[in-house]
């Protein structure tokens, strides 16, 4: 029996009220990067969300709390290797009701290192994206 | 040992007579159950006894997402972590199982209650939670 579990971030105010309107305009910031995970062969990504305002109903604005896989080295430690596409991501939109719990696995097997960032995405209207989230990861050896 | 038997409720009557013909009653008999060291997870419901013209009973697993930082807050995972078994009308032991993600797990049972009769079982439920790694 092993596992243990790391906080990304305790309950903060996700804020992407300020990304501009227009066709899928988005905002990514890095919550946590470096997680090592190579002792550990199950991984899962836990997000709670403490409130939200209101996206707006099926206009688009949406959160989204993504995993990616990091590829850090010693030979190039100037250049943050990351893969492009997220292994898990986590989606606030108007169908979200606080408070909210989601669990998403990263996978089984994955490499040494895990990003997390916040992305905030607005498609149309004026309304805030904002949300009360904390986020912690899951980490099992099976 | 790479294993543990939890009795999460010991024999107690649920009765769902009082709910509403139509609605779904939904009682958490456990929660904030620690699965940090386990990814497999099975369940063990023992009928001891049931009456179950009213409708049907579902012994569900939810993640649970519990923090000391908002405690009042039932943080919940929208759809159950794996499939439910049936609870038949007659003595039996169901098992069934799958894969546990996450750091807790909460355990609900529901009745959902789709004529005037009874609706009541009385029920032991034990969790078997085992992970692969022997360490």
């Amino acid at each position: 029996m092993a596992g243990t579990v790391v906080r990304v971030i305790p309950k903060r105010t996700l804020d992407f009220t300020a990304v501009s309107s227009g066709t899928s305009q988005a905002q990514e910031i890095v919550l946590a990067q470096g997680i090592d995970i190579s002792n550990w062969r199950e991984v899962s990504l836990m997000v709670r969300t403490h409130s939200v305002s209101n996206l707006g109903s099926g206009l688009g604005n949406k959160i989204e709390i993504n995993a990616y896989l990091e590829g850090r080295t010693s030979e190039d430690p100037g250049i943050l290797f990351a893969t492009v596409i997220p292994a898990a991501t986590v989606t606030i939109d108007f169908n979200t009701v606080a408070p909210s719990y989601t669990v998403s696995s990263v996978g089984s097997n994955i490499g040494a290192m895990l990003k997390i960032a916040a992305k905030g995405t607005r498609t149309l209207s004026a309304t805030n994206i904002r949300a009360d989230v904390s986020i912690d990861l899951s980490l099992k050896s099976a | 040992m790479a294993g543990a038997l939890l009795t999460v409720v010991p024999k107690r009557v649920y009765d769902f007579g009082a709910t509403s013909v139509g609605s779904i009653a939904v009682i958490t008999a456990a929660e904030r159950i620690d699965v940090t060291g386990y990814v497999d997870c099975m369940l063990a419901v023992r009928v001891h006894a049931a009456t179950l013209s009213g409708g049907t009973i579902a012994v569900d697993i939810f993640g649970d997402g519990f923090t000391p930082e908002q405690p009042a807050l039932p943080f919940r995972t929208a759809l159950p972590l794996f499939t439910s078994g049936v609870i038949p009308a007659a003595v039996a032991l169901v098992t069934y199982g799958g894969t546990v993600h996450g750091q807790y797990i909460a355990l609900q049972i529901s009745g959902n209650r789709t004529s005037a009769s009874s609706l009541v079982a009385t029920l032991s439920i034990d969790l078997v939670l085992r992970s692969p790694d022997p360490s």
